[in-house]
């Protein structure tokens, strides 16, 4: 499906997603846990080019018209599943960053208590 | 005598509070009042400051459950016995605590709701507020089998043994609500209904297109906690339950 220039043209891609994602990850600009699901999307995606023959088969099984189409609804669907991974992860912080305030306003109502700024309760 | 503490929320009210603390103050100088300042862009907390009353600021604005939240830890961390809600919004009043805590002293209780819904109450409501009431007050009883005649009251007195439960984050601090009646229900925390008398408020939290986002918000919890099911108490086993 894919003639020889093509192939290269998105093993190229390819190979420069991951590497970007390495540098990213050397920066501190991402943590590994994050990087992981765009790890995994550009190794699928470099599979997919150097063998497309699981492609079409699993294309034909599911009695999808063209193995295009399923490429761009596994994408699609990919997408969705870094997003929920991402609501996860916010909603993880959000419970982190709402106990960090707390937390702080307790220790800053001590601190102005034992120095006399505030009456005690 | 139990050490009682009276918690309020409050978020941009320095129009209000002033009033509401000379309330409690005059109505019931033994108790401890602490304000929790959700990071207000008014005056709210310097007017709170300046009148002497102890107070939580908080660096980033939580929400009303969050700061609530914020006061359960606080008089968990300073051992107080004994927590009482109220808005920072003026609805509710001085007088309502005591009927709270008179139905709180029995052993059997251990959370108790202020209600504004009782035959001849002078309590109105806009109508979608009303139907949304009224949802609720369904839900929780299918879910419950309790008939709670205001599942949405923000007047709450409640015993210690109970924070154990509101200061950890199964919580729900996402506009606790009817949510935390099915809460107390599956952790086997039993509540009461005192009715109270509140003034109406012109200014909810809940007006306008927020009204449909706090409602998604609150169902969803309220199936997620009914969903899982009865729990086993925690902590230590206080008398009553």
């Amino acid at each position: 499906m894919l003639d020889l220039r093509q192939k290269l043209f998105l093993m190229s891609l390819s190979i420069g997603l991951i590497g970007f994602l390495f540098l990213m990850i050397h920066q501190k600009k991402m943590k590994e846990n994050y990087a992981f699901l765009w790890f995994l999307m550009g190794m699928m995606f470099f599979f997919i080019i150097v063998w497309f023959e699981p492609v079409r088969a699993v294309s034909e099984f599911l009695h999808i018209i063209s193995p295009a189409n399923f490429l761009f609804f596994l994408s699609l669907f990919f997408l969705f599943v870094v997003c929920i991974h991402f609501s996860v992860m916010l909603s993880h912080m959000s419970t982190q960053i709402k106990n960090l305030a707390q937390k702080n306003a307790l220790l800053e109502n001590r601190l102005r208590r034992s120095s006399g700024k505030t009456p005690r309760s | 005598m139990s050490k009682t503490l009276i918690i309020i929320p409050a978020f941009n009210e320095e129009a209000r509070i002033a009033g509401m603390l000379e309330d409690v103050r005059l109505t019931h100088p033994e108790l401890d009042v602490l304000v929790i300042d959700d990071c207000s862009t008014d005056d709210t907390l310097a007017v709170v400051r300046r009148m002497g009353v102890d107070a939580l600021s908080l660096p980033t604005n939580l929400g009303y459950g969050a700061a609530l939240q914020a006061g359960y830890k606080y008089a968990l961390q300073e051992g107080y016995d004994v927590v009482v809600q109220m808005d920072g919004d003026g609805q509710h009043t001085a007088e309502s605590i005591r009927p709270l805590l008179e139905t709180l002293a029995d052993p059997a209780c251990s959370v108790v709701i202020g209600t504004r819904f009782y035959p001849g109450s002078p309590y109105r409501m806009p109508l979608l507020r009303r139907v949304a009431v009224s949802f609720f007050r369904l839900l929780i009883r299918l879910m419950t089998g309790r008939r709670v005649s205001d599942p949405t009251s923000g007047l709450q007195a409640l015993k210690r043994h109970v924070l154990i439960y509101y200061v950890d984050d199964i919580f729900p601090t996402d506009y606790p609500d009817a949510d935390v009646i099915i809460f107390l229900h599956k952790w086997g925390l039993r509540f009461r209904e005192v009715p109270v008398v509140m003034r109406p408020n012109a200014q909810s939290m809940h007006r306008g297109p927020r009204v449909i986002f706090y409602m998604f918000k609150v169902l969803i919890s309220m199936f997620v906690i009914h969903l899982e099911g009865k729990k086993a108490k925690r902590g230590d086993a206080h008398a009553g339950s």
